[in-house]
């Protein structure tokens, strides 16, 4: 299934402000296979989050497009993106942006409340126990957001990220705001999570042991695709060696 | 959808319970004022109402061309006016029981009772005075002016030759019960009457103006052969009068239809004018309210902005955040409005039992009217889904990633 092309990207460019403009991301073209973990990485400023808000139909780019599944996101209005993330997106970020309002269960149920607009079935509910299980947090099922730590929160909010059953798990520094044994056991278990289910996955982050465990990385620079390695292909070392170089490596960007 | 927003928008009142509390707590007292007011005042008005119109005629049904002198009110200027015209040949209804009979199936009224009126001078020695003849029938006539009770001297009872007379003209012709006095029409005849009862009903001008006599009696002395002056009505709502007289008007075309209304211009201005303050007031409160919902639903959008912004990054839409605000909206104005209903009758209650306790102070009583108090609770809990609405809306501006971004 080689080029069973899951998300792809044509010449996106990303303009912000009006008066004043900062282009962040330059005619970014690349495409992300079903199945794949991919790795962004890049210095601070680079354009990771803007790249990732834009794949995320969180953002619209300034020009380009972006195709997911084949679905051109220029072609949806907002609430039609809205749906869309619901159904096919499942988001984690560097906070965990859980609702302080509800319950551990009730957070992880939320996404199937939008989707379904009624109350949730059975089959549901014992998804999202399956999931708060499947993240360690048996015990803390009806416990208050407030009342978890760190570490199981960024655990919520995985198990939410997999309610509906996403084609694609975006994952911007999701261990960013955790302590780095905590953050390693978070993203050890999202890696397994995710191959377990074979999903699609992006993530942001500046760990580099983190980035050599996926199956691909992307080293954005400026705005721009630099550097593009294939750790499992080619052997950690070879990889780390590549991203120690200062020279970019861009032109078979979309080789698989 | 809206499941799911009112799902939220109930989370949200409950983690922020002093601030819906307070809100609530502004509802409550708000609308409570609202409906003790609109009671107090409707309780009022309707008291100022039955003194004015109570023992008087709520609709006249005339000949036309006639002005009838029975709904003088207290200002009782017409009988002179009347009785310094010229004489003419006075309009008449020709027989009024076919009429009874059309008139006895409208239900909203109350007592129907013919009148027989015309000039007269009464005369006693030396002393004589103008007066008004009012020919009636006294079960009928009784209920709109309760001459029963208010005879102060003598029996209250008409037929043969007895006439009741006013405290005034009694004082003023040195009249007695069982005393004779003398009455003559206009077409210059004269006869005798006995004074059977000296009545009071609490007007001056009438007191010394008017004598009642049988009806058929009436009719005699001013040669009428059966036909009567006016029918004199009342009515259990005052203020359907209008609508009645509509009505009546419709089965009577030839007959000139009056309402009190016409006779008391200046309390209906006063009414006006007090209501209008009343609802000015209430206007002023239901504005307060709705501001005071709508500043607290503008700081919980900016307080939830994370919450709304994750929300809606995973796929909540614009309609659902807004519905968010709209339905915390309704739940407040809903729950406050009716808490304030509860606490206004409590407060109608409070008042009833001073009202009771004061031992006849406070002169009238206020009720509860479940539509007004319906039409409050409905006009504030749509005043606060209005409140919502500039909070929905800055809710449906928010955009996801400038949340997801600031952390
Ligand atoms: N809303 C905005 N308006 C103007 N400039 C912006 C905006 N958002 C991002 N930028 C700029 O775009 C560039 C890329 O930002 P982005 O957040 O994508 O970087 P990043 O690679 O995620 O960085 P980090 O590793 O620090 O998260 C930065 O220079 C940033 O200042
Ligand atoms: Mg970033």
């Amino acid at each position: 299934m080689a080029d069973d092309i899951l998300l792809e990207l044509r010449q996106v460019n990303k303009v912000y402000g009006q008066l004043v403009k900062y282009q962040a991301l330059f005619d970014i073209t690349m495409k992300v296979p079903r199945g794949q973990f991919l790795a962004l990485i890049g210095p601070s400023g680079s354009g990771k989050s803007t790249l990732l808000n834009i794949v995320g139909a969180l953002d619209r780019p300034t020009s380009g497009e972006v195709f997911i599944q084949g679905v051109n996101l220029a072609s949806l209005d907002d609430d039609e993106l809205a749906r869309f993330r619901n159904q096919f997106l499942g988001f984690i970020f560097q906070f965990h942006y859980l609702l302080p309002e509800f319950n551990a269960l009730e957070n992880v149920l939320i996404p199937s409340w939008i989707a379904t607009r009624r109350k949730p079935g059975k089959e549901i509910i014992e998804r999202a126990y399956f999931l708060l299980k499947r993240v360690g947090l048996e015990k803390e099922v009806y416990k208050k957001i407030s009342l978890l730590s760190g570490g199981q929160q960024q655990r919520v909010a995985i198990a939410r990220a997999l309610l509906n059953s996403p084609t694609l798990i975006l994952a911007d520094e999701p261990t960013g705001a955790l302590d780095t044994k905590t953050g390693d056991q978070v993203l050890e278990l999202l890696a397994e999570i995710r191959k377990e289910s074979g999903t699609t996955m992006i993530m942001v982050t500046h760990n580099r042991d983190v980035a050599l465990r996926a199956d691909r990385i992307i080293e954005l620079i400026d705005g721009q695709l630099c550097k593009e390695v294939y750790p499992q292909r080619i052997g950690k070392e070879e990889a780390e060696k590549i991203l120690e170089d200062h020279a970019c490596n861009i032109e078979n960007v979309n080789t698989l | 959808m809206f499941a799911f927003a009112a799902r939220v928008a109930w989370r949200f009142l409950k983690n922020s319970r002093s601030q819906t509390i307070f809100i609530l707590l502004g509802i409550t007292v708000g609308v409570s004022i609202q409906i003790f007011l609109s009671s107090l005042i409707s309780g009022l008005q309707a008291n100022l109402v039955e003194r004015t119109v109570g023992d008087a005629p709520h609709i006249i049904i005339a000949p036309q061309d006639r002005t009838p002198s029975s709904i003088i009110g207290l200002q009782g200027k017409v009988v002179s006016s009347l009785l310094a015209s010229p004489t003419k040949e006075e309009a008449k209804i020709p027989s009024w029981q076919p009429l009874t009979d059309t008139i006895d199936q409208i239900e909203q009224l109350r007592v129907v009772s013919p009148l027989v009126e015309g000039q007269g001078v009464v005369r006693k020695g030396e002393r004589s005075r103008t007066i008004v003849v009012k020919g009636v029938i006294l079960e009928r006539a009784d209920q709109i002016y309760e001459l029963r009770e208010r005879v102060l001297d003598g029996i209250p009872i008409l037929g043969g030759n007895s006439v009741l007379v006013g405290k005034e003209l009694a004082e003023d012709l040195q009249l007695k019960v069982s005393d004779l006095l003398e009455i003559t029409t206009p077409n210059g005849k004269a006869r005798n009457f006995i004074v059977n009862g000296v009545f009071d009903l609490q007007n001056q001008n009438i007191n010394s103006t008017w004598v009642f006599l049988d009806l058929p009696l009436a009719q005699t002395i001013f040669n009428l052969e059966g036909a009567i002056s006016f029918v004199e009505i009342q009515i259990d709502e005052v203020f359907q009068s209008e609508k009645i007289a509509a009505r009546l008007k419709q089965e009577f075309p030839d007959y000139t239809i009056e309402t009190w209304q016409t006779r008391n211009q200046q309390l209906l201005s006063a009414l006006r004018s007090q209501s209008l303050s009343s609802y000015m007031i209430q206007f002023f409160i239901l504005l307060a309210v709705t501001l005071g919902i709508a500043s607290v639903l503008v700081v919980s959008v900016s307080q939830k902005i994370r919450e709304i912004g994750i929300l809606k990054a995973i796929g909540t839409t614009n309609t659902g955040v807004s519905f968010i605000f709209l339905i915390q909206g309704a739940i407040l104005g809903l729950f406050g409005s009716s808490l304030g209903a509860l606490a206004g009758i409590s407060l109608i209650r409070l008042f009833q039992r001073a009202a009771a306790a004061s031992g006849g102070a406070i002169s009238f009583t206020i009720t509860t009217n479940p539509r007004s108090l319906l039409l409050i609770v409905i006009i504030s809990t749509l005043a606060s889904l209005f409140a919502a609405i500039s909070p929905a809306r800055q809710a449906i501006k928010l955009v996801p990633i400038e949340v997801i971004r600031n952390g």
